[in-house]
């Protein structure tokens, strides 16, 4: 197997509720993430989101919508190829401290919409694009209400 | 709710991974963040200091077994709760987030 999918095969601790497949404009990228999302599925992952990465124009996302069209998955997100993240990669700190303000970063936040709008499936009034104000009481009401983000496969 | 990331190496998923859960704790989720890739970085790329990074403990290969189910999958059960497992070796990231690096779990198997 290749790197990304090595975990699948062994089984971990219950399904997810939401699998972020990362996917870059590469061939090998769409390999990947179509076994991950087969994959996925059949460990009964109900839901499966793709996060195109690095993109550097049009044509790059346009790509990877029609590489991944068969397998019905929505492309929540497309993070454009930044020097932020190069220069957080480099210097060894957090996208948000170092470049707070870039187009990644901006990409990221929309990304962040997407799984508060699953975490609250049908808001009455949706929370403004951008600052986030999840209501207050939905999120809290216990443990199993919280966010787990596991960078994991 | 759980939220998986995965992909490709070097496709960006820590990076993103981090980001994602400091945004989703600044909008005021109680965030935890388990980094389950075999080569950690997700404290890093949380905020924490490099210096400090290399020196967090990691989650202790006893805390999960390997079985196999009624079916014959092979599987690893925790043999802790999750979140006592986040009170014991968990450490504070940036935002409020709460990390856990849980790398020896993958590894549970093979040990």
């Amino acid at each position: 197997m290749e790197a990304g999918l090595e975990l699948f095969g062994r089984g971990t601790p219950g399904p997810s509720d939401l699998l972020v497949c990362v996917v870059e404009p590469s061939l090998w990228s769409i390999q990947t993430a179509t076994r991950i999302i087969e994959l996925a599925k059949e460990l009964g992952i109900p839901k499966v989101a793709v996060a195109a990465n690095k993109i550097r124009d049009e044509l790059d996302i346009e790509w990877i919508r029609e590489a991944l069209l068969p397998f019905e998955v929505e492309v929540a997100a497309a993070v454009p190829y930044d020097s932020g993240v190069s220069l957080a990669d480099r210097k060894m700190k957090s996208l948000l401290d170092i470049a707070p303000e870039s187009e990644a970063a901006n990409a990221i936040a929309s990304l962040v919409d997407y799984i508060e709008a699953q975490l609250h499936p049908a808001p009455t009034v949706a929370p403004a694009a951008g600052n986030g104000h999840a209501e207050p009481g939905a999120v809290e009401t216990d443990d199993k209400g919280c966010p787990w983000v596991v960078d994991k496969y | 709710m759980e939220i998986s990331f995965a992909g490709k190496g070097g496709s960006g998923k820590t990076t993103i991974s981090a980001t994602v859960a400091r945004m989703l704790a600044r909008h005021g989720h109680a965030v935890r963040a388990i980094d389950a890739d075999s080569n950690p970085n997700l404290a890093i790329a949380l905020g924490i200091p490099a210096q400090q990074a290399i020196e967090l403990q990691v989650l202790p290969k006893e805390i999960a077994r390997r079985d196999t189910d009624a079916e014959g999958k092979r599987v690893t059960v925790l043999l802790q709760e999750p979140h006592d497992l986040f009170e014991h070796y968990g450490v504070d990231a940036p935002d409020g987030v709460r990390l856990l690096i849980g790398s020896r779990v993958a590894h549970a198997g093979t040990g």
